[in-house]
């Protein structure tokens, strides 16, 4: 297996970090928990949801000490220390007040679950406990701080345990409210107004621009990186700074430029509209990277479009709540189904535009209508799926594209489950336009991403990458 | 003349449609009723009714035939259509619709108040009758795809020879899979490359955090063990890597030691669809509390060479838009601390526990011993696995591989299109609402 070469390149004292990012964590709080509901049920109305959003907006955010609550759990400015514990009358849940003022409740089951005895858990962190040996009725008959855990002894039908959890363990993933609020802050995308860029001789050899790049990625769903090479092998070279190239049906590596016999629309000199590649896998690509290895002067027009479709569907919810309701239900059908190749392939995904999280907040959004396969949904869905796709398709083109021309030496890399992609027609006037692109794994990129807070940067959480994770 | 002109060109909307690539002769040639014994617009142009030789009665909205209408325009690259949604009437209607031979029906549309005013294009009949998306057709197509449970747990086995050299005994071992969840494959070579000529006949290897292929042998000392697997201690029932948000597919483990005189080391599985549909059937309230309130699954290791920070919530439950199981995730050591809202975490834990209890306690289970030329193929997204604790003499060595779950449902797919009686593949666990 390939080495990655990312963590080789960062020094860990590095902490450069750039303003523009880091003022990308927006004060305004859109909570969903403003009232405290969540719109899983299923019969919570749309409307539901858009008071929920404009109640959130009204929600501020307080000023709170907390800058991270992922699992690694070494932050600057998290406070360990324990005022005083209480354990609550009924003895099912504790309240922890910490040296900052800060109070957060734990629940008798769930501190059962996360103890850190020598018989719960592994000294690697995975659990031993057997949780049919957790019993819904456990109570706490004491809790108390010793050094830096809290002590505490259990006792249900299955007799009595004491054990202990570390107080930074129990600061980081209290559930608190508050730090739940916080969180949907964090992990929400902003859309980008401009592309942001970073050239390559600084990424290999600038203190923390190889973090800053890579935060780009995951905060703007988008970043450009200027002046690599025009060598054929650089767009995998650039992917495996931040983990191994995703081989999929197309290979590894895949050339888009026009093509005599066009077999694809991507190899000819149309107009792309905007979708998403490869979306009837049950996870599609993650980021992928285009490498501008050809783009003559005489062509005309062929400039990439980007838009944040995170933000579309966000608009869509406060415009049309009751359709945008039907796109998260009515699932529909992708797929490539083409017998007529080397390796014949059938693959068919079927799953709504839009995916909600348990608090209503969209965690993936899928679109590309190329791949649409032909509907199959109850005759009572048909039409209301198809008006709301319309709309949401109308809504679409009215975004605010990114817009790019890209340049020889130009490589583009974004979050393909957030950015929708297309490009303008050309007319190649004889010259000729050629990218060079690979795809990576989503969820590797977000791992890295986390890493590199952790390691490099304050510790935050990583923005929402469309992965399907409710968090 | 105009009316000469336009019988040729419609004479070869068939011929048209296949030099495109879009007739699809493995899939539709497994359609045998698509003779159309009647065609009628209903509703003032927003239905279509379709009567067939076989008394079957479809009917299609004017939008969905729309947005499946096979012309050069709509349809000129293989696999891509290019309909443009923004210039549509919401109210398209159907303004006529004619049979122009049995394989190909010609539709035209109407819309006002939008920029296309006018479209007509043809619609294959074998593609209208694939996917007719009447209550019966549904029914026949939910059937397909539904898994079934056997009270018989022994494992199928097939003869690596056969499979490595024969597409009939690829074919038996893709249904196996896909039907069964798991599959022996008998008297396998000990290399690795030896296991690769096997299974790349399926699909490339997904890789992992864990490299391409893993070895599963214990290490020298419990705490160096990166991974409970890597040590001789017993493994509870779980599920492979699944903080990936498509967790590895087929999953297979070859043996290539496992000495005699090693006590324990069996393998056990149970299946995990199976357990979730008797779940959802004694404790609906609580099997839905596992379909709503997520947890979340992670490996967090900053001492690897490349350090991995992998986090993903989500149900471990997943219902489709017809109340079907088609995904059930279950891995109890990566569980990470629960984050949800108050009011959720102790129905959850409620729930967590009756389920866990009925998984681990379930009776009727898959158990195998392997030997060394055993290649054991599962389907991870179907069965929990686990493994008995083995002694300290001797040694066992497996070596294994992943497939990602997509492209090896393709492959069935394909197979049964190719090489079988054209049925819809059954669910294979992955988070499609099909």
């Amino acid at each position: 297996m390939k080495q990655f070469r990312l963590l080789r390149n960062l020094s860990s004292k590095s902490s450069a970090v750039s303003s523009a990012v880091s003022s990308a964590i927006s004060s305004r709080a859109v909570s969903l928990f403003a009232n405290n509901r969540t719109t899983t049920d299923s019969s919570s109305s749309s409307s539901t949801t858009q008071q929920l959003l404009h109640q959130g907006d009204a929600v501020h955010q307080k000023p709170c000490q907390l800058k991270s609550y992922s699992s690694f759990s070494d932050q600057p400015g998290t406070e360990k220390r324990v005022a005083s514990v209480t354990v609550d009358p009924g003895l099912r849940s504790c309240h922890v007040t910490w040296e900052d003022g800060f109070i957060s409740q734990f629940h008798s089951a769930w501190l059962r679950h996360n103890c850190h005895s020598e018989e719960s858990r592994h000294p690697n962190g995975q659990k031993l406990l057997k949780p049919s040996s957790v019993s819904c009725s456990l109570v706490i008959n004491s809790a108390v701080v010793k050094d830096t855990s809290l002590v505490v002894t259990w006792s249900g039908p299955n007799g009595s345990h004491t054990g202990h959890i570390p107080t930074d363990f129990l600061r980081s993933h209290n559930y608190n409210r508050q730090t739940l609020l916080d969180r949907r802050v964090q992990v929400k995308p902003e859309p980008a107004s401009e592309i942001p860029k970073v050239s390559y001789d600084d990424i290999l050899n600038k203190e923390g621009c190889l973090y800053r790049w890579i935060r780009h990625i995951n905060e703007e769903g988008i970043c450009i990186i200027e002046n690599v090479p025009p060598r054929e092998d650089m767009v995998e070279k650039v992917a495996e700074m931040i983990g191994p190239v995703m081989p999929t049906i197309y290979g590894s590596t895949f050339d888009v430029e026009k093509t005599p016999d066009e077999i694809n629309v991507a190899y000819s000199s149309l107009p792309i509209g905007l979708h998403q590649d490869l979306v009837y896998f049950e996870s599609p690509p993650g980021l992928q990277l285009l490498h501008c290895m050809e783009f003559d002067e005489c062509v005309e027009g062929g400039h990439s479009i980007f838009l944040d479709v995170f933000d579309m569907a966000d608009k869509f919810r406060v415009m049309y709540p009751d359709l945008f309701q039907t796109l998260t239900q009515v699932p529909a059908t992708f797929q490539k189904v083409h017998y007529d190749r080397n390796l014949p392939v059938h693959l068919v995904n079927q799953k709504p535009h839009i995916k909600l999280n348990h608090l209503g907040e969209v965690c993936a959004v899928y679109w590309a209508p190329p791949f649409e396969g032909p509907l199959a949904v109850d005759a009572n869905d048909v039409e209301k799926y198809y008006l709301a796709y319309e709309t949401f398709a109308k809504l679409l083109e009215k975004g605010k594209l990114l817009r790019y021309h890209l340049r020889p030496g130009d490589l583009v890399v974004f979050n393909n489950l957030r950015m929708l992609h297309g490009r303008d027609g050309f007319k190649t006037n004889g010259g000729a336009r050629r990218l060079r692109g690979c795809y990576l794994n989503i969820d590797i990129f977000k791992s890295q991403v986390q890493v590199l807070h952790n390691l490099e940067g304050d510790g935050r959480l990583a923005k929402r990458v469309g992965n399907q994770c409710w968090f | 003349m105009s009316e000469k002109m336009s019988s040729s060109a419609t004479a070869s909307h068939l011929e048209d449609i296949k030099k495109r690539g879009f007739y699809l002769d493995d899939v539709y040639r497994h359609v045998k009723s698509f003779a159309v014994k009647d065609v009628q617009v209903v509703e003032d142009g927003k239905h279509l009714h379709i009567e067939w030789e076989d008394g079957h009665v479809s009917r299609f909205y004017s939008m969905w035939l729309r947005h499946n209408c096979h012309c050069g325009v709509c349809l000129p690259h293989t696999n891509y259509a290019l309909i443009d949604f923004t210039k549509l009437d919401a109210n398209i209607k159907i303004s006529s619709a004619k049979k122009e031979s049995d394989e190909v029906i010609v539709v035209t549309w109407t819309g006002e108040n939008s920029e296309e005013k006018h479209h007509e294009g043809p619609l294959l009949t074998r593609f209208l009758r694939h996917h007719c998306y009447s209550d019966a057709a549904e029914r026949t197509r939910s059937k397909q795809r539904a898994m079934t449970f056997h009270e018989d747990k022994t494992i199928p086995t097939l003869e690596y020879d056969s499979v490595v050299n024969s597409d009939e005994a690829l074919y038996k071992w893709l249904v196996t899979l896909s039907e069964r969840g798991i599959c022996l494959i008998k008297n396998a070579p000990p290399s690795l490359e030896d296991m690769l000529k096997a299974t790349r006949r399926i699909a490339d290897v997904q890789p992992t955090i864990y490299g391409t292929t893993f070895e599963v042998e214990s290490a020298p000392s419990e705490v160096e063990a990166s991974n409970p697997a890597y040590t001789r201690i017993g493994l509870e029932y779980h599920q492979d890597q699944i903080h990936y948000e498509s967790p590895p597919g087929i999953e297979v483990l070859h043996c290539v030691k496992f000495d005699e005189c090693i006590k324990g080391g069996e393998n056990f599985f149970v299946d995990m669809h199976e357990v979730a549909a008797k779940f959802k059937a004694e404790e609906p309230e609580d099997f839905y509390a596992l379909t709503r309130i997520p947890s979340i699954a992670d490996t967090v290791n900053y001492k690897r060479e490349n350090p991995v920070h992998i986090r993903i919530q989500r149900p471990l439950i997943t219902v489709n838009h017809k109340d079907e199981i088609v995904n059930v995730l279950w891995r109890p050591m990566l569980m990470a601390p629960l984050q949800v809202p108050e009011k959720d975490v102790q129905a959850f834990y409620k729930a967590y526990k009756k389920f866990y209890t009925l998984v681990t306690t379930y009776k009727s289970i898959y158990k195998h011993r392997l030997r060394p030329g055993d290649m054991l193929s599962f389907n991870n997204r179907r069965l929990s696995h686990g493994r008995k604790p083995y002694s300290e003499n001797g040694h066992r060595l497996l070596q294994g591989c992943y497939m990602n779950i997509s492209e090896f449902q393709s492959k069935v797919e394909a197979f049964h299109n190719k090489i079988g009686g054209g049925r819809f593949a059954v669910r294979s666990g992955a988070i499609d609402w099909q």
